[in-house]
């Protein structure tokens, strides 16, 4: 007879307990800010939980979590895109050139152009990935060096800069102010992108095909799901992404150079690692990566609020990234075990009441 | 117990074998200069450094996990080596400390991967970091350089040649093998008796294969892990010792960018990211390819960054190639059998 609100309380405390397992990158967040907040307060006597540091970091952060994005809808099939940073470059390299040579036609048509080579290099590693049976890892590596190439043959050693200031609001451009906290359009771009993406992944059969490739390829091709067709979708909006983040940051930069984000892949495999997905694929939550974002660019921001010489800041860094790698795992294993043991106590509790 | 011999089959050569076939010939046929004495054993000193960084990378894919931080492994214990030969401490000593420090660092990885279960990528990405971190600390970001003193004599006599063959009197027709060859020979001897004469390959390969399974069947797989990554921090350690003897001096940047390579070196030798198979005559078979490539290429005076794309184009025709030569096997087979034979059995197929 009082089941009912028995088990709406254990489920309840299940929840809780859930929800805190799964936010790890939330308490890393929380630790982090707090650590440089009383660092900087007692050594330089500055704030640095003010509200223009705090938009300075979430703009900065949003520029990541594009890329971030991109790599994580990779890794969610389990093939990691190692060419995220070639991709910017090679596309960002012709879309300079073009706006150099003719600047009376409208900007969309570059910006579009530009978008469709990053989806076609998406296409091609998928082909590679999926028909021709490369492992992502090499593919993805193979057309890194292709595309890296083709950017340094195609532009040299030379470096096109001032572009049109139109173009630049995608990344310069402040939208509102609230206090000293400045909403800008990268911000509201990153937003609108996981927004999407979120909703592509969760409430979406695509998205739900992602995953279940994701978590078991031989199952989800034995249920009749056109495996490699997805995990070419995938590679493909990766690509487009990939060059979307180009763009963003050629707008930022004002300059177009075929060095350019030299270790992007890194950063986008980092920040979308921390973000809880795995390299195996299947497991992961958009919101993640808007979490690792924030972590990595507070922790470079920090580390050069406190004046950290720039050969220790990798070293932090990686011990940063180890911690909060070993509390995702550990939290998600506790999750997992509440998981069961709230299965466990539903089954308890559903045969219980029906011997009553 | 003694081993069948395994009928002949083309997927049981290396894979890397036909890459480097392809590549050696048509570097030949291309470039006139690559096919000289002097220039293959330029070859081999050159890949060797690759090689022991590939062998340890492959022992670590087969385990099923990946060890990205052997650059910053060999950049760390290479500045380890020479700040100690710089502080006049004899060169036996600075070697077997330099060396100790690769296998404590892999050690270290290892406990993080097994014990504290964390995924190998991004561990050893961040550890990569801290490698190269300490290196940068260490030599305060500058070339570290030492006065030659009777007491580091020995790095002087290993960067001698060990044997010198003349077929002509310029420099492209000796051919030189030196004591570093030697010692990457005499190294990767002992890995593959060790790996192939023991039972440490069928060890491997079950972890690879499942790591579950391969503890329920009594294997200690954590120990076996953490000692192969300990074997990769001192594959790399001894990369570095080649390549301070070799250029006299260290920068703390040398070993970025080279866990890619060793990778890549690894899978086009026919290892799989996945673990539970692979060779280690295949991954020696793809680090000479990948440098035979980049030998020709700048032989014949081709841009740097013409360079990276015919790579690119290598690395995905040589996995195509390995894939391609699996799925049509039997087909091949029976097209050189009806050719060898005289007679026609390629309706049958």
């Amino acid at each position: 007879m009082d089941t009912m609100p028995r088990l709406h309380r254990i489920l309840d405390i299940h929840t809780l307990k859930r929800g805190l397992y799964s936010s790890s990158i939330f308490i890393m967040l929380f630790l982090v800010f707090g650590v440089f907040t009383i660092y900087n307060r007692v050594a330089f006597d500055t704030n640095y939980l003010k509200a223009a540091n705090i938009s300075v970091i979430v703009n900065q952060a949003s520029f990541l979590m594009v890329v971030g994005v991109a790599q994580a809808i990779a890794l969610l099939t389990g093939d990691v895109n190692l060419s995220i940073g070639s991709v910017m470059a090679v596309t960002t390299v012709l879309f300079g050139r073009m706006l150099q040579q003719s600047s009376d036609i409208p900007l969309f048509i570059p910006i579009m152009l530009i978008l469709f080579l990053g989806a076609c290099i998406g296409f091609l590693n998928g082909i590679l990935i999926t028909k021709l049976k490369i492992p992502a890892f090499i593919a993805s590596f193979a057309t890194m060096y292709i595309c890296r190439g083709f950017a340094w043959v195609f532009l040299g050693k030379t470096v096109i800069y001032r572009l049109d200031e139109g173009f630049r609001t995608i990344s310069m451009g402040k939208v509102y102010t609230i206090g000293e906290f400045t909403i800008t359009v990268p911000m509201l771009i990153a937003l609108a992108l996981i927004l999407v993406v979120n909703f592509m992944l969760t409430r979406s059969t695509f998205g739900r095909k992602i995953y279940f490739v994701g978590s078991n390829v031989v199952a989800a091709q034995a249920s009749g799901i056109p495996t490699d067709r997805v995990r070419i979708t995938n590679q493909v909006i990766s690509s487009f992404l990939a060059a979307f983040a180009g763009l963003l940051y050629v707008a930022r930069l004002n300059a177009c150079e075929p060095g350019m984000a030299i270790k992007t892949h890194f950063e986008a495999i980092t920040v979308a690692l921390l973000g809880g997905f795995v390299m195996t694929g299947g497991y992961g939550n958009v919101w993640g990566v808007v979490g690792g974002a924030i972590i990595m660019t507070a922790i470079q921001n920090g580390m050069n609020s406190i004046q950290l010489p720039s050969e220790l800041q990798t070293l932090v860094m990686g011990l940063i990234i180890i911690l909060t790698v070993f509390m995702n795992t550990f939290l998600l294993e506790k999750k997992m075990l509440v998981a069961d043991k709230n299965i466990e106590t539903k089954k308890a509790i559903i045969s219980r009441g029906a011997q009553i | 117990m003694k081993q069948h011999k395994k009928p002949f089959r083309l997927s049981n050569l290396p894979n890397s074998l036909y890459v480097l076939f392809v590549v050696f010939i048509a570097a030949s046929l291309a470039v006139p200069k690559f096919l000289t004495p002097g220039n293959l054993s330029n070859l081999i000193l050159q890949s060797s450094i690759l090689l022991l960084l590939s062998f340890g990378m492959s022992l670590v894919l087969m385990t099923g996990c990946i060890d990205l931080s052997v650059g910053g492994i060999l950049s760390m214990t290479g500045v380890v080596m020479a700040t100690m030969l710089r502080m006049n401490v004899p060169a036996i000593w600075a070697i077997a400390i330099g060396l100790l420090t690769g296998v404590l660092f892999g050690t270290m990885n290892g406990l993080l991967i097994t014990k504290l279960r964390l995924p190998s990528f991004i561990t050893t990405f961040a550890t990569m970091g801290i490698a190269q971190s300490i290196a940068n600390v260490v030599s305060e970001k500058r070339t570290v350089y030492w006065d030659p003193k009777p007491s580091n004599s020995l790095i002087d006599t290993l960067g001698k040649d060990f044997i010198r063959i003349e077929f002509g009197q310029t420099a492209k027709e000796v051919l030189t093998i030196s004591y570093l060859v030697l010692i990457t020979a005499v190294v990767i001897t002992v890995v593959m008796l060790l790996f192939n004469k023991t039972t440490l390959k069928s060890r491997v390969f079950a972890i690879g294969e499942n790591e579950e399974i391969a503890r329920l069947a009594g294997i200690k797989t954590h120990f076996w892990q953490i000692g192969i990554y300990a074997a990769s921090g001192l594959l790399a350690a001894m990369a570095s010792l080649l390549v301070l003897i070799r250029t006299n001096s260290l920068q703390p940047t040398t070993g970025e960018g080279l866990e890619f390579q060793a990778v890549v070196a690894a899978v086009l030798g026919g290892n799989t990211l996945k673990g539970g198979k692979g060779s280690l005559t295949g991954t020696i078979l793809g680090a000479l390819a990948l440098y035979s490539v980049r030998s020709a290429l700048s032989l014949a005076g081709i841009d740097t960054s013409v360079v990276m794309i015919v790579i690119g184009a290598v690395l995905i025709l040589g996995m195509w190639l390995n894939e391609t030569i699996q799925m049509y096997e039997e087909r091949i087979v029976g097209m050189l059998r009806s050719i060898l034979m005289g007679r026609n059995h390629g309706h049958n197929a």
